[in-house]
């Protein structure tokens, strides 16, 4: 009832003002004596693809973790849709909330499709659709020629892929790689095994969901693809959130030398007139 | 070659229970067998008029009451070794694990060798079952619970060495696979101590059921394993979607919507009734539940939705065939079981280990 309402207001109001699919709200998380989050709160909008940068140990992955009801959280709360993550059942939060870990813990001699095929997982749409689906992005990630070797066998990059295309299929509904109503895609560093063409066609097919509505939050190291791609971008510094803004207010040479406490300059891409960060 | 091996499992298993009925210390010959075989699936018996009728109803009674009991039971408890082999494996996503992993095993026969010393070799009968089967199932049983509650929660240490950051308030595998070692230890040690002050009749008894054996098969033990194991067996199979889930890891499993921590619990207590009654009803066979799976796997590949099933059929096949030698091969006296599975099972698992390079688990 309450994400119908959401869905109409968001046709009638402009991008700027519309309702948070995902609320991540006064987010805190200690372990041990260090607080690993301070007091994050962020407001994930439909239809964006958002990167969240930081250096090593900012709290990237954890933040990932209380979105995905991975961690249990004793202060703040997320929610999705309107409804707390932690109270949503697992299967119900699997249909709408998809994610990629930094690392796969598969040793078992899977074929490449039936991986993918696990991404169906929480739907009962047939194996006809399922099929086609896993088919479709098998293709577009361009593993299609190694659906029948077992992923063991795979390189990095390609097993990267493979958990990818997993991933992904989760939040589509169709061969058209239509995404599901209120969904959320979370990855966690998946370009750090890709060649760069890889990265930017997946950045391209990440770009391409969220504009059919997905909410996409792509942890990331590269600052270039984030700022060629993304709608918004967070950063994190020592489990703070330092910004929460569009590209160009957030990659500004002040912003990235107090973050990352190093010397940059930042010009504007001469083709796409992005930000651009040179050391 | 992996769509055939089903097709080939389903049409030995009849061929193998045959054999166990028609293979065995008394010699009977084939026309004879044949000539019973209606006999023995209407529970009757043939008219003994003549001599030779005599001799054939003699034999239908070796056929029903001795070789069909025994050959049922094997198949039943080789096939819940099996499955409960591969579920394992799945569930550690270790092809190390197998049944005995969560305790079970060394948990059993401590709890019959306890039933041993504590009441003497002089067998307390209980229905017609020793106290021996009732103490191994319920120390397998004891065991598991052990295990598995030692496992879960934050326990007496801090977390911050823990495995896993995110099972700190579930049951964490790696936790679970040492606990599990720690518990055999402690059984094993307490099982030795115990022999070391039981007397010379116990003590064989104690060795010879370590070994594992199914010459005290019997109706009622086939019954009870119909009873407890098959179900066991078949709720097992329902958990091939969850169990491929697991393979990518738990978090994975957990986001792609599998109740992570139930299906954890369910299957370590199907698990644990299926082996604790197995060894309980046989002793201790080694070897179908760590190398079945493994031989499945390697023939049709990691997917549980054909695995679990090959592997009970497999698991049937190997301990009925095993069963058998055991009977002929020093006849008039028996080979212990599990000794045989390890001579059949091992040269082979070698000759697929090398035959399949690429099998590619690390």
């Amino acid at each position: 009832m309450n994400s119908h309402t959401q869905k109409q207001t968001s046709k009638q109001s402009n991008a700027n003002s519309a309702p948070a699919r995902m609320m991540i709200d006064a987010v805190s998380v200690i372990r041990g004596n260090a607080k690993v989050l301070n007091n994050i709160s962020l407001e994930l909008p439909a239809a964006q693809l958002i990167a969240l940068l930081g250096p090593n140990g900012a709290g990237k992955t954890s933040l990932l973790n209380c979105a995905s009801a991975a961690i249990k959280l004793r202060e703040g709360k997320v929610s999705l849709n309107g409804v707390d993550v932690q109270q949503l059942s697992v299967k119900q939060r699997a249909q709408q909330l998809a994610v990629l870990p930094q690392q796969s813990a598969l040793n078992f001699p899977f074929l490449v499709k039936d991986v993918i095929a696990l991404g169906r997982y929480p739907h009962d749409t047939g194996r006809v659709v399922d099929t086609a689906i896993a088919n479709k992005l098998m293709q577009l990630l361009h593993i299609d020629n190694l659906a029948d070797r077992t992923y063991v066998s795979l390189s990095g990059g390609e097993k990267q892929r493979a958990q990818i295309a997993r991933v992904i299929s989760q939040l589509i509904c169709n061969e058209q790689l239509d995404v599901y109503d209120n969904s959320v895609l979370l990855l966690d560093e998946p370009l750090a095994a890709l060649d760069m063409p890889h990265q930017s066609l997946l950045m391209e097919l990440l770009q391409s969901l969220a504009q059919k509505g997905l909410t996409v939050v792509v942890v990331l190291h590269d600052l270039n693809l984030a700022a060629a791609y993304a709608d918004k971008i967070a950063l994190l510094k020592a489990g703070g959130l330092i910004a929460f803004d569009t590209v160009d207010k957030v990659v500004t040479q002040a912003m990235i030398e107090q973050v990352y406490d190093i010397e940059v300059d930042v010009i504007k891409h001469p083709k796409t007139g992005r930000p651009l960060v040179l050391r | 070659m992996s769509k055939l091996v089903p097709v080939i499992l389903i049409a030995l298993t009849p061929l193998i229970l045959l054999l166990g009925l028609a293979i065995g210390p008394v010699f009977i010959s084939a026309e004879q067998f044949f000539e019973l075989l209606p006999y023995v699936f209407s529970y009757q018996m043939p008219a003994a008029s003549t001599a030779a009728q005599a001799e054939l109803a003699s034999l239908s009674i070796i056929i029903t009451d001795i070789r069909l009991p025994r050959t049922l039971l094997a198949w039943l408890i080789g096939a819940a070794l099996a499955i409960s082999g591969a579920a394992m494996q799945g569930l550690f996503r270790n092809p190390l694990a197998d049944p005995s992993i969560i305790g079970v095993t060394s948990g059993a026969s401590l709890g019959a060798s306890i039933a041993v010393v504590m009441l003497g070799a002089s067998v307390e009968q209980l229905g017609g079952l020793s106290m021996l089967v009732l103490g191994a199932f319920i120390g397998g049983l004891l065991a598991v619970l052990l295990v598995y509650s030692l496992s879960t929660g934050s326990g007496i240490f801090s977390n911050k060495f823990s495995y896993n950051d995110y099972s700190s308030n579930g049951t964490s595998v790696a936790t679970m696979l040492l606990v599990g070692i720690a518990i055999t230890a402690l059984a094993g040690a307490s099982n030795s101590m115990l022999a070391y002050i039981s007397d010379d009749e116990m003590l064989r008894r104690l060795s010879l059921w370590n070994m594992g054996g199914l010459d005290a098969a019997n109706g009622l033990r086939v019954k009870l394993a119909l009873l407890v194991i098959l179900p066991a067996m078949l709720l097992l199979l329902g958990f091939w979607r969850q169990l491929d889930a697991m393979l990518l890891g738990e978090s994975e499993a957990r986001h792609l919507g599998v109740d992570v921590q139930r299906v954890k619990w369910l299957l370590i207590v199907l698990v644990a009734i299926a082996v604790a009654s197995s060894v309980a009803l046989a002793g201790v066979i080694g070897f179908v539940g760590l190398v079945v799976p493994h031989m499945l796997r390697m023939l049709i590949g990691p997917g549980h939705a054909r695995l679990l099933p090959c592997s009970a059929l497999a698991g049937g096949l190997l301990l009925v065939a095993a069963d058998v030698l055991a009977r002929v091969v020093v006849s008039p006296a028996e080979l212990p079981v599990g000794v045989i599975t390890a001579i059949l099972g091992a040269p082979l698992f070698i000759v697929l280990l090398r035959h399949r390079r690429g099998y590619g688990l690390v």
